[in-house]
């Protein structure tokens, strides 16, 4: 049992910081603590970087936090699915600053035993907006601190946490660039985008109906509705969809006891899978029928 | 609390995984699958026989009229750990169980995977983390946790005394490693006062965090 708590100790200690500058590989804090073998934290390698190099006073620019992992290894989405747990970010910021809510690249179904999992493998970048007051001055230089949490799982699962610093310029245009600016825009343009749909309800299931007029959609893709409330598909079930016109209706089954939004909207990611390709689109459906299905 | 056994202990039972599959199992409930999240609030409860760690048979048909709760755990994964350490499953199960609820852990963990343990295992964690279950459930073969779709540790179910599910879901609202559970908003204490009180259940389906449940593969 000792060992055990050790382990989760050496977990949870993993109190880092990324200088900016450097993609680097994280360090742990407490090194002194044996760990087991499947607990050589930080499992997971974080980094939290932007597209500028400068900070334009009053100009709102993005950052992300960049999670790499090891093969065999995944995080989570906002909604985690059957288990885990979502990434999350508490910001540490200068006076003035503030910083929207994370930007979610389309999550992946991962299935380890009984259990479904919506997430990421390998690397993900989750994106922030931050705004930056409108009376800084140039020639001095910001700090940006961001207190992360994940749970990276394979067979097993480790929370890790990370304080990531990122110091940033203030002074230019905004617009020069940082020397990852390519990979980050990469991802960022990889984000999904938004999608008209609307979701009508029954006792079952769900539909999701999305207006793909205009949208770059493969005519084979198959479609797969993650919705990000807890409680409104069932993470496991399979979903069946068909497609009339420039409307494809995802249909997926709720869960037992499921319950709907109070605000009468479901936000989600539907991705259209092939075998060569993949796209993703966010959707942010009203509840057309929720009087009437509840 | 004292435990409602339908057979007394043998050794021969405990000793044997492959007799204990046998015998003891989910009684009349449907086939779950990866399509299925378990039962639905406001239906009954699976029924089940499952082998405690000290080799009793537990019916759950014995303790209709009570309150049962049901904890999903494993004691190496870290945010089941979390509530240990802090202490704070230990006094929730000491509360319950002092109010005549009847409270198991269940180990769904199969051979080989985290968290696994014997029966005598069991009984050291429970001894050494000060822990007041009724009854620690030895579920190997995940009959039991697929019957009711647990699949988080920890993952917590709560029975009414008419054998209806009233509670399925989280611990509590801090889905994370860190933080002070007594902080937290701890929905199987809101849910077992609401029920003593003889009250309807307000929050009756959460969403588990933790890590999933360890499977047979």
């Amino acid at each position: 049992m000792l060992k055990d708590r050790r382990l989760f100790v050496g977990a949870r200690r993993v109190a880092l910081v990324i200088v900016a500058g450097f993609l680097a590989i994280v360090l742990p804090a407490h090194a002194e603590v044996k760990q087991p073998v499947f607990d050589q934290s930080p499992i997971a390698r974080a980094a939290l970087v932007s597209n500028v190099a400068t900070i334009k006073p009053g100009t709102p620019f993005r950052v992300a936090l960049r999670l790499v992992m090891p093969a065999g290894w995944h995080t989570y989405w906002r909604n985690p699915g059957e288990s885990g747990a979502p990434t999350t970010v508490r910001w540490l910021l200068p006076d003035g600053f503030t910083a929207g809510q994370i930007v979610w690249p389309a999550p992946e179904r991962i299935v380890f035993h009984d259990v479904v999992n919506f997430g990421y493998h390998d690397e993900v970048w989750l994106f922030v907006d931050i705004v930056p007051p409108n009376d800084l001055r140039p020639g001095t230089d910001v700090r940006l601190m961001a207190d992360a949490e994940w749970a990276v799982c394979r067979d097993v699962c480790v929370p890790e946490v990370a304080t990531l610093t990122l110091w940033m310029d203030v002074g230019g245009d905004g617009s020069a660039t940082a020397p990852w600016a390519a990979a980050f825009d990469a991802e960022a343009r990889s984000l999904p985008a938004a999608a008209p749909a609307t979701l009508s309800v029954d006792e079952g299931h769900v539909t999701l109906d999305v207006d793909v007029s205009g949208l770059d959609v493969p005519v084979d893709g198959e479609p797969f509705f993650f919705a990000a409330p807890f409680g409104v598909i069932e993470p496991g079930a399979s979903q069946r969809w068909s497609r009339s016109g420039d409307t494809v209706s995802v249909i997926a089954k709720r869960p037992a006891s499921g319950t709907l939004p109070s605000d009468g909207r479901v936000a989600g990611v539907v991705v259209f899978q092939t075998e060569a390709d993949r796209q993703a689109f966010a959707v942010d459906a009203p509840i057309e029928n929720k009087g009437s299905a509840l | 609390m004292n435990r409602r056994t339908f057979d007394a202990r043998t050794g021969a039972i405990s000793a044997c995984l492959g007799l204990f599959a046998a015998v003891v199992g989910v009684v009349a409930s449907p086939p779950s699958s990866a399509d299925d999240s378990g039962p639905a609030i406001g239906m009954p409860a699976p029924p089940f026989l499952a082998m405690a760690s000290d080799g009793d048979v537990i019916d759950s048909s014995a303790y209709r009229g009570e309150i049962v709760v049901l904890e999903w755990t494993n004691h190496e994964c870290p945010y089941t750990q979390k509530h240990y350490d802090a202490g704070a499953m230990q006094a929730l199960q000491k509360d319950a169980t002092e109010n005549d609820v009847a409270w198991f852990s269940v180990i769904s963990s199969a051979p080989g995977e985290q968290g696994f343990v014997d029966g005598d295992q069991a009984d050291e964690l429970t001894e050494s983390r000060g822990a007041e279950p009724t009854a620690v459930i030895l579920d190997p073969a995940g009959a039991l946790g697929r019957s009711y779709g647990a699949t988080t540790t920890p993952h917590m179910f709560i029975i009414d005394a008419e054998g209806t599910l009233v509670y399925k879901g989280a611990i509590d609202d801090n889905p994370s490693s860190r933080g002070d559970p007594a902080q937290a908003r701890n929905y199987v204490r809101e849910a077992l006062t609401q029920l003593e009180n003889g009250e309807k259940v307000t929050t009756a389906s959460t969403q588990p965090y933790g890590c999933s449940v360890k499977y047979d593969k």
